[in-house]
C-alpha cells in the first residue's frame, strides 16, 4: 500500500469514496444498541423465574427424604451396626470419614428444598392467609432443623437462610431445640384454622394429602421426639414428651415417603444404592444377632435377605466378609417404591414408653409396658414383657423399650440419637476405633463462615 | 442467526459501493522469474507494486506477470517480492514501452525478518516490528506430528504452550495451557480462530446427562471440537500467548488465541497432492499387577468364586471384589489383566488437494478421509473424519477482491468407557483377580455377562448388575458415539479505495451438530438401573462473526511512518442441548429411547452470548528501527451485567532493532531486537449468572446419584444453590512482557528470550458462601491470580548446504502461578469436577498455592501441630514428641498401638502410622519447567527428524494404584504378610513416634484402610507421584524423490516417503500408565488425575505424498 501523505490528502479527489468510507464507519458505530440485550441474552431461557408454593412444597418433601436416605443414613446405619460396610464402604465401619463428606446434607437442610424455600412458603402463606400451608411447611422446617441440630449440635438457625446475613451465627443446640418447640406450637395452632383461604398443599403433599389432622399429630410426635433429645440436660422434658406423644401419630399414619419407584431418579435411595453398588452395604451383625433371638423377630425377613446358606448373618464393623455368606437388605427394603418411614406411630409409642418410664417408675409398669406391648403386638413380636427393675440403664424394661426402638428405627438416623442418649444397645466399636457422637462441621462451611471456626466438639450439648 | 442489521448493512456498503475502481486493462506488463540460491523456483512468492496496489502470486515455475496501467510507461516503479522463508526484496524497475522484465534470486531468511505475520482480527505486521514474542507452527511441523487433532499437533512446539492429551483413545480430547492457568471457571482453553472466524472448541460428555454415570471423570473421552479441522488444510498457526498480542480479541483472549490460517491456491499450473498415511499403534505403558494371590478376603478364598472350579458351581452368586485370598497354588492359570485386551490399532489418513488459479482467481480444494481404530477389539473404539474444503478468491478489479472459504466435516467417534465408572475398561479389568479369565466374558449358551464378581450367572440374572463389568464385555457391548456434521466458512471482501487505505469485511459462521448416543445393555454395572440404559443427546453450536477492518498507511517523513487501523467485531454464539436418558431396556436391543422403560427428566438447555467489539490500533515506525504500537479494544457482551456492559482493553508495545545502532559486533550478532509489551485481555462470564430462577432438577447424594424434585406426577421446584450475582464484568488479565530476539553468526543461530508477569484480577469465581445462608456459591469478580515465567528458544543451523543440512531447536518454558486472593475464602474447588472422585483428590485454588494444587489426606507427621489422644483419653502432642530435625523433615509419626487421632481412629497396630484427619494441600500438578528438543538432518534426498518433549516436576495422583492396593491386585499388594519397618524398608524417610522402629506386618487392613483408595478413603499422600517425563514425541526418516523416473515415468513432480514414530518411548519414574493423562480431559482446568483412565498409545506411521 502506498502511504498516505499530506500531499495525498490534498489530492484526494473522489467524493464518492469519502462518502462510502464515512457511511461504513457510521454503520459500524450505530444501529447495534439492542444487540446485547433482549430475549435469551439476559434472562435464563432454561428455568422458571417463579415457583408456586405447591411446587416448592413437593421439592421440600423430596429433599428431606433424600437427605435422610443419603450417605448420611447409610453411615449412621453402619455406625449403629444395623448395617455393615463392605468393600469400598469398609472404612466407614472404622469411622473413617472426610471432613466434607456430609456437606451436601448440611447445605440441603439450609438451601433450596430446605429452610430457604420452606421460609418462602411460610412468608407467602402469611400474605395470602393460608394458615394450613404455613402450618405444614413450619412442621417440615422443624423436622429439617431439628435433624440438623441432632447431628451437629450448635447450628445456625435464627440467622440462617436470610438474604441479609451472609455468615450466620450458630445458635446453641439448647436454643435451637427451644425454637423448634415454639415453631411446632405455632404450627399446631395454624393447622387448626379453617376457612376458604386455608387450602394447604392438598394433593401436592406426598405423604398426608394435605390432611391437617395428620400434620397436627406429626407435629406433636416431633415435639415429643425433640423433648426427649434435650432430656439428658433437662429431666422435666420427659413429662412434656409424654404429654405430646399422647396427641401424636396414630397407628397407620406414619410420616413415610413413598416415591413412585419408577427409575433411578424416583426410586427409594436404598434400592438405588444397592443396584449401583452391590455388596457395599450388608446386614450389621449386632442387629441381626439381636433379631435372630430366639425367638426370631418376625421382621427379620422383611429387613434382610438370607445368605447363600439360607441364614441371616451380619458383618462385624470394619471386618471384611464374603458377600455370599452375608445377608443383604431384603427385597422389601430394596423395592424402589418402598415407603421409607421417618417418623412413625411406633416411635410415638416408644417415646411414650420411655418417657413414662423416666417420669414415674412406679407407674412405668403400666403405661410403658402397655405402649411397648402395643408395638410388639403390631409387629408380631412374641417376647415376654419384663418387669421393671432397678431404675437405670440396665433396667430390663428400659432395655426392652430401647432395643425395640433400635430394631424399629432400622435405617433411621434417629437410632443414633437414642443410642447416644441411653447407651442402649451396648454397641462395641470396631477394633481400634470410637463410635462418633456427632459429625464435624463441614469443611466448606468452616471455609466460608468465620462464625464456625473449627470442626467442633466431640459431643453435642445434649450428649453430656 | 437472528438478523444483525448492523452487520448486514456494513456488508452491503462494502460490496455495493466500490465498483468505481474498475479499470480497463492495458497491454503493458512486467514479468520475470523468482528462484532461490539453488536455482529452484520459489513458488510461494508474491510480487507487488504497492504504489499501484498491484500484486500477484507467482506461478509454480516461479514466473510472474503483472499488467501495468498505461500511465506508468517510462516511469520507475518499486517492485517488492516476499516469500515465506526468504528475505523480502524491493527494487526499482524502469518501465519501458512494452513493460519490463525483472528476475529475482531470493536468499534464505531463517530469522523470518520482513515476513508478514497475522496478528489477529485481520491485522498483520512484519516479524521485526512485533513487540511481543512470536510462536509459529508451520504446515511441515503439523504434518510431521501425525496427529489427528491440531491441538495435539502443536504439542512441544512452543515454550509454555502445554498440551495434555486426555488418553490414547481415538478422538480423545487434548487441552492447551498457555503461560499457566489464569481463570478458575470453565475449561481455560484458548480462543481458536480459523481464517478470522472464531470456532467452537468445547468438549462435552454424554454421560453428564446421567447423575450416576457421572461427569467428566466417567463416561468416555470425548473429543474437543478443534478435531473437526483437517490438520493437512492448515498453512500455519500463530499462537498469541500474551495479553499484548491478544488484546485485539479483548474479552475473549484471556486464555490466549490460536490463529489458524488455512492453505490457499496459487496462480499457475494446477497442483495435485495426495498424502496417504497408515499407522499402527499400541499401548505405551501398563501398570504392574500381582499374579500370586487369588480372590477372597482375609487370606480365605471366596466361596462363590471358588465354586466356578467345581462341577456344579453356585449360580447367581456375588463374589467379593477383593483379591485378598490365599496364595494361588502352583500351576494355577493366571492372566495378564493389564495388557490382555489390547491389540494393534490401525489407522489411515488420506488427503487429496488440488489447487491453482490465475492472476485474478485462485482456488484450493481438498478432501480427506481419516480412519483411526483403537487398541481394543470390536467396533466401539474409533475415530473417523471425512472433510472437504473449498477456498477461492477472485480479484474483481485492481482494488477489489472477494474471497470465500468453506469446509464441511463429518466426524464420528466411537469410544469405550473410562475412568470413574463401573463399566470402565481398566477399572473392571485391572481389579480382576489374576486367576479369573476375563476373555471368557459370556456364558455358553446363554451369552450372559460373566465377570469376576458374578462368575456363574444364569439366564435368570441377565438383568443384574455385575458390580464391575467385564472389560471385554463392556468394550464389545457398551456403545458411545458422537456423530458430528460441521460447517465452518466465511466470505470476505477486500477493498482498497486508495493506495493508502484498505478496508475489509469478513463474515463467517461455524455451525455444528453433534448427535450423541450412549447405550449400556442389560447387566451393565454403571447405570442406576442394571437393565441397561440409552442416552440420546443433540448438541448444536452456532457462531456468527462479522469483522470489519480499515487500515490506513501514513508516512510523515522518511523516518516516521506507520499504520492506523480501526475495526469492529460482532459475534453471536448460541448453544442448544437436548438430551434424554432412558433407563431399563425392555429388550436387549436396540439402543433406542422407545426401548427403555423409565425416563428421568430430560435435559433441555439453551444459551446465547453476543459480543460487540470496537478496536483501534496505531503503529509508529521510527528511523526504521524503533517500532511502537498502541491499541485499544472496547468490548460489550450480553453476559456482562447490564449495569456494567462495556470494558476497555488497552495494549502497547515497543520493539527496537538495536543492532542498527550498535552494529553487529564484528559479525557476532547479526540481528538484535529488544522488545517490551503491555496489554490487557479478558474472559467473559458464563451467561445468566445474575438471573433469579427456580429449578426442577435433582437432589444429589454424596455417592453421585440424585432424586428428582418432581415426584409421583407432582412438579417440584427449588431454589438452586447458586446465589444470583449482583454485578459481573469480564475477568481481566494485565500482562507485562519483555524480551530479546537475537541472531548470531550470520543467522547460524538465533535465540529468543521472554520474561512475563501477568496478573489476573476480577477472576470470576463461584465464590463459596456459607451454606447456612441458603446458598453455597455466588458468581462474583473475586479472585486474583498471578503467573510469571520465562520462555527460551534457541535454534542452531550449523550446516545449511544444499545437499546436507542440520538444524537443532530447543525450547524451555517456566511458569510460577500463585493464587493471591479469593475474596476471603481459603480455597475453592478448581476446574469444576476434575478432582471429583469420592475419597480422592480435591483440586483447589488455594491462597498462596499454585492453581490446581491437591488437597488430600496424609499420615500424621511432625511439625503440623497434630494433637492425638492416648489410651487414657488424654491429649498427646505430636510435636512435643518430635525432635527439631524430625519437625523439619515432617517425619512420619509411628504409633505404638495406643494412640488414636482426633477422629477416634487408631492405626493398623504398633509400628504403623496414624491417619491425619485434617485435609491439606499435599501435592501440586504444575510442572517446574517444560521444554523440547527438536532436530532435523537432511542428507541429499533423505531427511531425519526427532522431537523430544520434556516435563520436569509436577505430581500426578496415581489413583489407579491406590484403588488396586485396596482391592489387592496391584503389584505392591503382593507385599502382604511381609514384616517391614516404616522409614527403612517401607515408605523410606524420617520417622518419629513411640512406635518408630517397630516391625509391622502389612495386611489387608493396612492396604484397605491406610494405604489405598476407596469411596470412604482418607489417605492420598502415598499416591502422588512425580509426573516428570521425557518423551520421544516424534522421530522420522523421510526420502524425497523428484528424479527423472518420477517426473517422466510416473508423471509426478515428487514422491515423498516418510516413516515416523509417535510417542515411541517415555522415560519417567511414574508407575502408572502415563504421566501425560487427564481423566476429565479438556473439560476442566484440573490436571494430574490418573484414575483408571484409558492408556496412552504409541504408533508407527508410514506416509506417502504424491505431488504433481
Amino acid at each position: 500500500m502506498r502511504p498516505l501523505t499530506l500531499n495525498g490528502i490534498r489530492r484526494m479527489r473522489s467524493f464518492f469514496r469519502s462518502l462510502m468510507l464515512g457511511s461504513s464507519l457510521a454503520a459500524t458505530l450505530t444501529g447495534c444498541s439492542d444487540f446485547l440485550t433482549g430475549p435469551k441474552l439476559q434472562n435464563d431461557p432454561n428455568n422458571p423465574t417463579a415457583a408456586s408454593n405447591e411446587a416448592l412444597f413437593v421439592a421440600s418433601q423430596v429433599n428431606i427424604s433424600v437427605q435422610l436416605e443419603s450417605r448420611l443414613a447409610r453411615t449412621i446405619c453402619i455406625w449403629m451396626q444395623q448395617c455393615a460396610g463392605q468393600t469400598q464402604y469398609l472404612s466407614l465401619g472404622s469411622y473413617s470419614v472426610g471432613e466434607d463428606d456430609y456437606y451436601l446434607n448440611w447445605s440441603a437442610f439450609y438451601g433450596g428444598g430446605g429452610l430457604l424455600d420452606l421460609r418462602t412458603i411460610q412468608a407467602r402463606s402469611l400474605q395470602s392467609g393460608d394458615s394450613l400451608f404455613w402450618g405444614t411447611s413450619a412442621v417440615l422446617e422443624a423436622f429439617t432443623i431439628g435433624t440438623t441440630a441432632d447431628i451437629w449440635g450448635d447450628v445456625p438457625y435464627s440467622q440462617a437462610a436470610n438474604a441479609t446475613i451472609a455468615t450466620p451465627q450458630p445458635d446453641s443446640q439448647r436454643v435451637v431445640f427451644a425454637a423448634i418447640e415454639a415453631k411446632l406450637d405455632s404450627a399446631i395452632a395454624f393447622l387448626a384454622a379453617t376457612g376458604p383461604r386455608n387450602r394447604g398443599p392438598g394433593a401436592n403433599d406426598l405423604v398426608y394429602g394435605g390432611d391437617p389432622t395428620r400434620w397436627t399429630a406429626l407435629a406433636h410426635t416431633l415435639k415429643a421426639r425433640y423433648f426427649l433429645h434435650v432430656a439428658p440436660r433437662d429431666p422435666t422434658a420427659y413429662a412434656k414428651a409424654l404429654a405430646e406423644a399422647a396427641n401424636g401419630i396414630q397407628q397407620g399414619n406414619d410420616y413415610a415417603v413413598a416415591l413412585s419407584g419408577q427409575g433411578a431418579t424416583s426410586s427409594d435411595l436404598w434400592s438405588v444404592f444397592q443396584s449401583i453398588f452391590p455388596g457395599y452395604l450388608v446386614a450389621g451383625s449386632f442387629l441381626v444377632n439381636t433379631m435372630n433371638g430366639p425367638p426370631a423377630d418376625p421382621r427379620l425377613p422383611l429387613y434382610f435377605a438370607p445368605n447363600g446358606n439360607n441364614q441371616f448373618v451380619g458383618a462385624d464393623p470394619g471386618v471384611p466378609g464374603s458377600p455370599n455368606l452375608l445377608s443383604t437388605l431384603s427385597s422389601t427394603r430394596l423395592n424402589g417404591a418402598f415407603s421409607q418411614p421417618f417418623i412413625t406411630w411406633e416411635e410415638n409409642q416408644l417415646i411414650t414408653a420411655e418417657a413414662a418410664y423416666q417420669v414415674d417408675h412406679s407407674d412405668a409398669a403400666h403405661t410403658a409396658r402397655n405402649a411397648l406391648q402395643a408395638v410388639w403386638t403390631a409387629n408380631g413380636v412374641t417376647l415376654s414383657m419384663p418387669a421393671p427393675g432397678t431404675p437405670g440403664p440396665n433396667d430390663p424394661l428400659l432395655q426392652a423399650i430401647m432395643t425395640e426402638k433400635y430394631i424399629g428405627n432400622f435405617q433411621n438416623i434417629d437410632a443414633w440419637q437414642d443410642w447416644k442418649r441411653t447407651g442402649i444397645p451396648n454397641l462395641q466399636p470396631a477394633s481400634g476405633g470410637v463410635i462418633p457422637r456427632r459429625l464435624t462441621y463441614p469443611l466448606s462451611e468452616r471455609n466460608t463462615n468465620p462464625n464456625i471456626t473449627g470442626p467442633g466438639p466431640a459431643k453435642n450439648w445434649n450428649d453430656p | 442467526m437472528s438478523p444483525q442489521p448492523c452487520a448486514l448493512l456494513l456488508a452491503a456498503v462494502l460490496v455495493g459501493a466500490p465498483f468505481s475502481g474498475v479499470r480497463a486493462q492495458q497491454p503493458l506488463s512486467l514479468s520475470g522469474r523468482i528462484t532461490n540460491e539453488d536455482g529452484n523456483p520459489v513458488a510461494t512468492a508474491t510480487v507487488a507494486i504497492p504504489a499501484l496496489s498491484l500484486g500477484t502470486t507467482v506461478r509454480s515455475d516461479g514466473s510472474y506477470t503483472l499488467s501495468l496501467p498505461d500511465r506508468v510507461k517510462g516511469q520507475a516503479v518499486m517492485l517488492s517480492v516476499r516469500a515465506i522463508g526468504y528475505k523480502p526484496v524491493a527494487v526499482q524497475v524502469a518501465i519501458g514501452e512494452t513493460g519490463a522484465t525483472q528476475d529475482f534470486t531470493l536468499v534464505a531468511n531463517p530469522l523470518q525478518l520482513g515476513e508478514l505475520v497475522v496478528t489477529g482480527a485481520g491485522t498483520e505486521t512484519e516479524v521485526e516490528k512485533l513487540g511481543s514474542v512470536r510462536n509459529n507452527v508451520d504446515s511441515a511441523l503439523i504434518a510431521r506430528s501425525n496427529e489427528a487433532s491440531v491441538v495435539n499437533a502443536i504439542s512441544a512446539k512452543a515454550p509454555n504452550v502445554e498440551v495434555t492429551s486426555a488418553s490414547g483413545d481415538p478422538g480423545a480430547s487434548a487441552s492447551i495451557r498457555i503461560r499457566g492457568a489464569n481463570t478458575l471457571g470453565g475449561d481455560g482453553q484458548p480462543l481458536f480462530v480459523v481464517d478470522g472466524q472464531p470456532i467452537d472448541n468445547s468438549v462435552s460428555t454424554t454421560a453428564s446427562l446421567d447423575p450416576q454415570t457421572g461427569g467428566p471423570q466417567g463416561g468416555v473421552s470425548s473429543p474437543n471440537r478443534a478435531i473437526d479441522i483437517n490438520p493437512e488444510d492448515i498453512e500455519s498457526i500463530e499462537i498469541l500467548k500474551g495479553a499484548a498480542a491478544g488484546a485485539v480479541y479483548g474479552a475473549r483472549a484471556g486464555q490466549g488465541v490460536i490463529l489458524i490460517t488455512t492453505k490457499k491456491g496459487r496462480p499457475g499450473a494446477t497442483k495435485y497432492s495426495l498424502r496417504s498415511s497408515f499407522s499402527w499403534s499400541d499401548i505405551n505403558r501398563f501398570p504392574q499387577l500381582q499374579r500370586q494371590y487369588g480372590q477372597g478376603d482375609g487370606g480365605l478364598p471366596d466361596a462363590c468364586a471358588q465354586s466356578s472350579a467345581t462341577a456344579t458351581p453356585i449360580l447367581d452368586c456375588y463374589a467379593t471384589e477383593d483379591t485378598w485370598g490365599p496364595a494361588l497354588p502352583a500351576g494355577t492359570a493366571t492372566y495378564d489383566h493389564a495388557g490382555e485386551l489390547y491389540q494393534t490399532g490401525f489407522g489411515s489418513d488420506n488427503t487429496l488437494t488440488i489447487s491453482g488459479g490465475n492472476d485474478r482467481t485462485t482456488f484450493y480444494v481438498s478432501g480427506s478421509l481419516l480412519n483411526q481404530n483403537g487398541e481394543l477389539p470390536g467396533p466401539n473404539t474409533s475415530f473417523n473424519r471425512k472433510s472437504f474444503r473449498l477456498t477461492g478468491d477472485h480479484r474483481l478489479s485492481d482494488n477489489l477482491k472477494v474471497g470465500g472459504n468453506v469446509s464441511y466435516t463429518a466426524s464420528q467417534q466411537y469410544a469405550v468407557q473410562k475412568g470413574f465408572n463401573f463399566s470402565g475398561i481398566t477399572w473392571g479389568g485391572w481389579r480382576t483377580p489374576p486367576e479369573f479369565n476375563n476373555l471368557d466374558y459370556v456364558t455358553t449358551p446363554d451369552s450372559v455377562q460373566r465377570s469376576f464378581r458374578f462368575p456363574n450367572p444364569s439366564f435368570g440374572n441377565v438383568d443384574s448388575t455385575r458390580g464391575y463389568d467385564n472389560p471385554l464385555w463392556s468394550a464389545l457391548n457398551a456403545l458411545s458415539s458422537s456423530i458430528v456434521g460441521r460447517t465452518i466458512g466465511n466470505v470476505s471482501v477486500d477493498f482498497t479505495p486508495w493506495a493508502w487505505l484498505k478496508l475489509s469485511y469478513t463474515l463467517g459462521v461455524d455451525d455444528g451438530t453433534d448427535s450423541r448416543l450412549q447405550g449400556q445393555p442389560p447387566s451393565t454395572s454403571n447405570t442406576p438401573d442394571p437393565r441397561g440404559q440409552v442416552i440420546k443427546q443433540t448438541l448444536i453450536n452456532t457462531q456468527w462473526d462479522g469483522n470489519f477492518l480499515a487500515t490506513a498507511n501514513y508516512s510523515l517523513s522518511q523516518q516516521v511512518k506507520g499504520t492506523f487501523s480501526f475495526g469492529q467485531n460482532l459475534n453471536s454464539r448460541s448453544f442448544r442441548q437436548q438430551g434424554q436418558v432412558g433407563n431399563g431396556l425392555i429388550a436387549n436391543q436396540p439402543f433406542n429411547l422407545s426401548n427403555a422403560s423409565t425416563f428421568p427428566p430430560p435435559k433441555d438447555l439453551e444459551t446465547k452470548i453476543r459480543t460487540v467489539g470496537y478496536f483501534a490500533q496505531s503503529t509508529f515506525d521510527l528511523w526504521d528501527q524503533l517500532f511502537l504500537k498502541g491499541g485499544v479494544r472496547y468490548d460489550g457482551a450480553s453476559s456482562f451485567s447490564t449495569n456494567d456492559q462495556w470494558a476497555w482493553f488497552p495494549s502497547a508495545s515497543a520493539a527496537w532493532q538495536f543492532t542498527k545502532v550498535t552494529g553487529n559486533f564484528g559479525g557476532l550478532l547479526s540481528y538484535g531486537k529488544a522488545r517490551v509489551a503491555y496489554g490487557q485481555v479478558g474472559t467473559q462470564p458464563s451467561p445468566y449468572l445474575g438471573a433469579t430462577i427456580y429449578q426442577s432438577s435433582l437432589f444429589n447424594d454424596f455417592d453421585a446419584f440424585g432424586t428428582g424434585s418432581s415426584q409421583n406426577g407432582l412438579g417440584g421446584l427449588f431454589t438452586p444453590n447458586v446465589k444470583p450475582a449482583t454485578s459481573l464484568k469480564p475477568e481481566r488479565t494485565k500482562e507485562l512482557e519483555a524480551g530479546v530476539d537475537l541472531g548470531f553468526f550470520k543467522d547460524v543461530a538465533d535465540l529468543s528470550f521472554t520474561w512475563y508477569k501477568r496478573t489476573s484480577t476480577d477472576v470470576i469465581l463461584l465464590v463459596p458462601v456459607a451454606a447456612s445462608s441458603g446458598f453455597t456459591v455466588e458468581g462474583a469478580n473475586a479472585a486474583r491470580i498471578r503467573n510469571a515465567g520465562t520462555e527460551w528458544s534457541l535454534n542452531l543451523r550449523p550446516i545449511t548446504r544444499k545437499s546436507f543440512a542440520w538444524d537443532v531447536g530447543l525450547t524451555l518454558g517456566t511458569n510460577r502461578n500463585q493464587v493471591q486472593d479469593l475474596l476471603g475464602a481459603e480455597f475453592v474447588n478448581y476446574g469444576g469436577l476434575g478432582g471429583g472422585i469420592q475419597g480422592g483428590p480435591q483440586a483447589v485454588a488455594e491462597l498462596g498455592q499454585q492453581i490446581g494444587a491437591f488437597r488430600d489426606y496424609d499420615y500424621v507427621r511432625c511439625g503440623r501441630g497434630v494433637i492425638l489422644t492416648d489410651g487414657s483419653g488424654s491429649p498427646y502432642n505430636v510435636d512435643a514428641n518430635c525432635t527439631p530435625a524430625q519437625i523439619q523433615s515432617k517425619a512420619l509419626f509411628i504409633d505404638d498401638g495406643t494412640l488414636v487421632n482426633s477422629a477416634g481412629i487408631g492405626s493398623n497396630g504398633p509400628g504403623f502410622p496414624l491417619l491425619d484427619p485434617t485435609q491439606r494441600v499435599i501435592a501440586d500438578p504444575n510442572p517446574k519447567w517444560t521444554g523440547s528438543v527438536r532436530t532435523n538432518v537432511r542428507v541429499g534426498n533423505f531427511s531425519f527428524s526427532g522431537l523430544l518433549d520434556v516435563r520436569h516436576g509436577g505430581q500426578v495422583w496415581n489413583g489407579s494404584r491406590a484403588a488396586l492396593n485396596t482391592v489387592g491386585t496391584s503389584a505392591e499388594s503382593a507385599l502382604r504378610g511381609q514384616s517391614v519397618v516404616f522409614g527403612t524398608n517401607f515408605l523410606p524417610g524420617a520417622v518419629a513416634g513411640p512406635g518408630a522402629g517397630t516391625a509391622a506386618t502389612l495386611d489387608q487392613g493396612w492396604f484397605a484402610n491406610y494405604y489405598g483408595w476407596s469411596f470412604a478413603s482418607t489417605i492420598g499422600q502415598p499416591f502422588y507421584e512425580d509426573g516428570s517425563f521425557v518423551k520421544l514425541r516424534e522421530i522420522s526418516i523421510g526420502y524425497s524423490m523428484h528424479n527423472r523416473f518420477v517426473n517422466r515415468t510416473l508423471g509426478l513432480s515428487s514422491v515423498d516417503l516418510r516413516l515416523a514414530g509417535r510417542n515411541l518411548v517415555t522415560w519417567t519414574n511414574y508407575t502408572g500408565v502415563d504421566p501425560e493423562t487427564n481423566l476429565a480431559g479438556s473439560e476442566t482446568g484440573a490436571r494430574g488425575i490418573d484414575f483408571f483412565n484409558n492408556p496412552q498409545t504409541r504408533s508407527f506411521v508410514l506416509t506417502v505424498v504424491l505431488a504433481r
